[in-house]
């Protein structure tokens, strides 16, 4: 643990990516306007295939709608009205938190800024979970859109780093098919060389998304959990533009300057945590509580398993950073291509169904980043992260590191309950050695 | 004449036993209805059972399971952890819901056996390639299972699994068949009672059982009394006593669209020359569960079929709380239903269940059913 005061200085680049993320809202919800097409889908879905072909696309996921409403509509009291709302057409409030948000500002037909929900062209998905398809699957109903969905085939379960054959194949082929499809469809040629490119460039953001996580095991971290959020954003979304390389390399070599030099964001670390699972997005102020006790927030073990190179064979273990970018092992080739986007999806999808693989990320995630302790969230509108979430205390909890897990829903500000959190917060602090400050 | 199979329901674990002394075979225990038991029969002497749970009160999955996954997962679970599958040699999931995942990773970190299997299953089943995966899926189940007995399953095995699980595939159906009389030639709760047997019991055990009663069943007297004729749709459902308490309320379940009924046996495998592509149709092919109605909806056609071929006059749906794919499910399937002119009603499930909140509200619903006035 360290003890010693460290300089701080702001972190330049953040702001930039903020702006990024404003603007892709700004473009989203001007797109039908501006006559772009418009495609409706999840994080994780297929959309490089559709970038290939449809350039000037504006691809709008609803995870991040979801926080976009949460954060940007709360003037209008929209987050409330859209779970409301999505309850008057029968869905359950224990449902998935971003889908109902999603669906909300569907049927209400309203968005943030004062602007109408976008219209889409079309609805492509990854069935990455028990909710993602049939999310989809009722937003292009409900336009009465186009929508087409692929997904991972097999998780092995047994936490191995075995990539399954028969799953990968199986991808690749839907692949082909999407292709096929968008072609027929739209009667447009699909742009193989273009479609490389772009997964070149998720390649190279991946190794550098890689590098600078590994960064965050310097003692004091030179960033924190919520300076990675728009990243993570980024990443997720655009990983595979060439002015977002460009963004994420800033990122990369400022985050360096900042190891070099012994900047950190928290000079007087006394204790390193992760954060497991994603933030209630109302309650950020959650992080600003645990920084007045001195408690760096670093990273999750989600940031490792969505976003970092993915090797045909790791060699050094699943946190190898892979850089500096091995363009050499960066894909060439169309099939080189789609096999790099399968393994690294079939990678992303496994994490989420297996327990002992995120119990091992988490161990080794703490181990890698010197952490002390955990904060789990268990979210009550997320299965994905939630799953194999008790297991994970538990295996922290018996490696010796302090854990403390709460329960929330990312977006439903029903659910939260701060006196309950920030009273667990307390006592996860003082397991940490620190001293509860005076409310 | 069918109590037998209520008594294989509730004596399960000392069947499971009492057929593991006396025949010295594997019991592999199974947590979805899209295991190939095809395959597992093939394998010879290994008595696939389906885990379920306890329908007690527990306290011993919460540091497992989230509170927010279904009662059903949590049970099943707590089932393994309480030393009442102790006779187990297995266990194996095909991949179905995130919630039964769960169940199946914590029994395989928690209770150690010599075997663990979690198949590959699509969901996206109405892809063009969703058949070829799945076969190929088989294949390396297949290969385990012969690593786990040290038995190699030729063709000529495949071919008597999958007439063994057929054989009790026909009778259900036909079986079935005696629930469209009126009065049906037997209730629901002693239909559900015969698809659990057949997920529990040795098949090559049972299918005699199957049919003697279809032989009997026709003569009996002493079956339901009239009622009102309703169906049930969605989730999983073992809950015997549940069932004879709607039904002692005027109701006849006639047709269950869920996996401890009529979707568990539906169709049959057709054979062709590759077994394992064969047995992967047979699951395409198969009325589908929620999860797998991604894309183009084929389950309301199929809801709605059944609701007319067994003449149901309303339908209860119900859902294991926090079940996401059936929450996804029942709204559209309720509106679908109350447009073509079905009544509805709502029930969650949970590990125990208000006997007289359900007594009370399956009253006024058949009352509703009776006075037509829906």
């Amino acid at each position: 643990m360290a003890t010693s005061d460290y300089r701080t200085e702001p972190f330049k680049i953040y702001d930039k990516a903020k702006e990024f993320r404003l603007k892709h809202y700004r473009d989203a919800l001007a797109a039908n306007e501006n006559g772009r097409m418009v495609v409706l889908g999840n994080f994780h879905a297929p959309k490089e295939f559709m970038v290939a072909m449809f350039p000037d696309m504006v691809f709008i996921a609803g995870e991040p709608w979801g926080v976009f409403i949460t954060r940007e509509g709360e003037e209008t009291s929209l987050p409330r009205r859209a779970v409301e709302e999505v309850e008057k057409h029968g869905f359950k409030q224990d449902m998935c938190g971003y889908m109902r948000m999603s669906w909300g500002s569907m049927w209400l037909k309203e968005a943030p800024w004062g602007k109408p929900y976008p219209k889409p062209d079309m609805v492509l998905a990854t069935n990455q979970c028990d909710y993602k398809g049939k999310w989809n699957q009722v937003l292009a109903e409900e336009s009465g859109v186009p929508f087409y969905c692929v997904e991972s085939g097999s998780y092995l379960g047994d936490g191995s780093w075995k990539t399954p054959e028969p799953a990968i194949k199986y991808l690749v082929n839907q692949y082909y098919d999407l292709i096929d499809w968008l072609e027929k469809r739209y009667k447009r040629k699909f742009d193989e060389e273009k479609f490389i490119e772009l997964m070149r460039n998720t390649w190279a953001s991946r190794c550098m998304w890689s590098e600078v996580i590994q960064m965050q095991s310097n003692v004091p971290a030179p960033l924190e959990f919520k300076l990675l959020l728009p990243f993570f954003m980024i990443m997720e979304y655009w990983s595979y533009k060439k002015e977002m390389l460009g963004v994420l390399t800033e990122f990369r070599d400022e985050t360096r300057y900042r190891v070099q030099q012994g900047i950190t964001p928290m000079p007087d670390e006394k204790a390193r945590v992760l954060h497991e699972g994603l933030p209630p997005w109302y309650a950020l102020n959650m992080f600003r509580y645990l920084r007045e006790h001195k408690v760096a927030v670093l990273a999750g073990s989600n940031h490792f398993m969505f976003m970092p190179a993915v090797l045909p064979i790791p060699k050094h273990g699943w946190y190898d950073p892979a850089a500096p970018i091995m363009w050499d092992a960066a894909p060439k080739t169309l099939e080189e291509a789609m096999r790099f986007r399968a393994v690294y999806q079939w990678h992303t999808d496994a994490w989420g169904i297996d327990t002992r693989r995120k119990i091992y990320n988490l161990k080794a995630a703490l181990k890698m980043l010197k952490a002390n302790g955990v904060i789990i969230e268990q979210d009550r509108g997320c299965e994905f992260f939630s799953l194999g979430v008790p297991e994970m205390k538990s295996a922290a909890a018996a490696a010796g590191y302090s854990t403390m897990l709460y329960e929330a829903n990312r977006v439903d500000q029903r659910e939260w309950s701060w006196p309950h959190v920030s009273d667990a917060l307390d006592a996860f602090i003082e397991s940490l050695g620190i001293p509860r400050m005076k409310k | 004449m069918l109590s037998r199979f209520n008594d294989f329901v509730d004596r399960r674990h000392e069947y499971a036993r009492e057929w593991k002394a006396r025949t010295g075979g594997k019991v592999l225990g199974t947590f979805c209805t899209y295991v190939p038991e095809d395959i597992i029969y093939a394998a010879g002497n290994i008595l696939p059972v389906r885990i379920l749970g306890g329908l007690q009160p527990q306290d011993v999955s919460e540091s497992h399971i989230a509170g927010l996954y279904c009662p059903f997962c949590r049970d099943c679970l707590s089932q393994g952890l309480l030393g009442k599958y102790d006779y187990l040699d297995g266990v194996m999931i095909a991949k179905s819901c995130m919630h039964m995942a769960q169940a199946f990773h914590s029994w395989s970190l928690h209770i150690p056996l010599s075997y663990s299997y979690f198949l590959g299953v699509p969901s996206l089943i109405g892809g063009r390639h969703a058949t070829e995966y799945l076969a190929d899926e088989m294949k390396d189940f297949k290969q385990s299972l012969e690593k786990w007995t040290g038995n190699t399953i030729t063709d000529k095995d495949l071919d008597r699994g999958i007439e063994t699980v057929n054989t009790t595939r026909r009778y259900l159906r036909q079986l079935y068949e005696l629930r469209k009389s009126d009065p049906p030639l037997f209730s629901g709760a002693e239909a559900t009672a015969l698809v659990l047997s057949a997920q529990l019991i040795d098949k090559r055990e049972l299918n005699p059982l199957l049919a003697q009663l279809q032989n009997d069943l026709p003569e009996r007297k002493d079956g339901p009394k009239p009622g009102a004729r309703i169906m049930v749709v969605g989730s999983e459902n073992h809950d015997l006593e549940l069932l004879r308490l709607i039904e002692s309320r005027g109701a006849n379940i006639v047709i269950e669209d869920q996996c401890t009924g009529s979707r568990y046996f539906w169709n049959e495998v057709v054979p062709q020359e590759d077994r394992l592509t064969a047995i992967a149709q047979r699951f395409i092919d198969r009325p589908r569960c929620p999860l797998k109605d991604v894309t183009e909806r084929r389950r309301l056609d199929h809801v709605l079929n059944l609701a007319k071929e067994f003449n149901a006059r309303g339908a209860l749906l119900v859902n294991q709380k926090f079940c996401a794919p059936h929450e996804y499910d029942i709204p559209r399937i309720n509106k679908m239903l109350q447009e073509k002119g079905f009544p509805t009603f709502l029930m969650e499930l949970d590990t125990t269940i208000h006997r007289g909140a359900v007594a009370t509200r399956t009253e006024a619903f058949v009352e509703m059913l009776e006075m037509d006035v829906a």
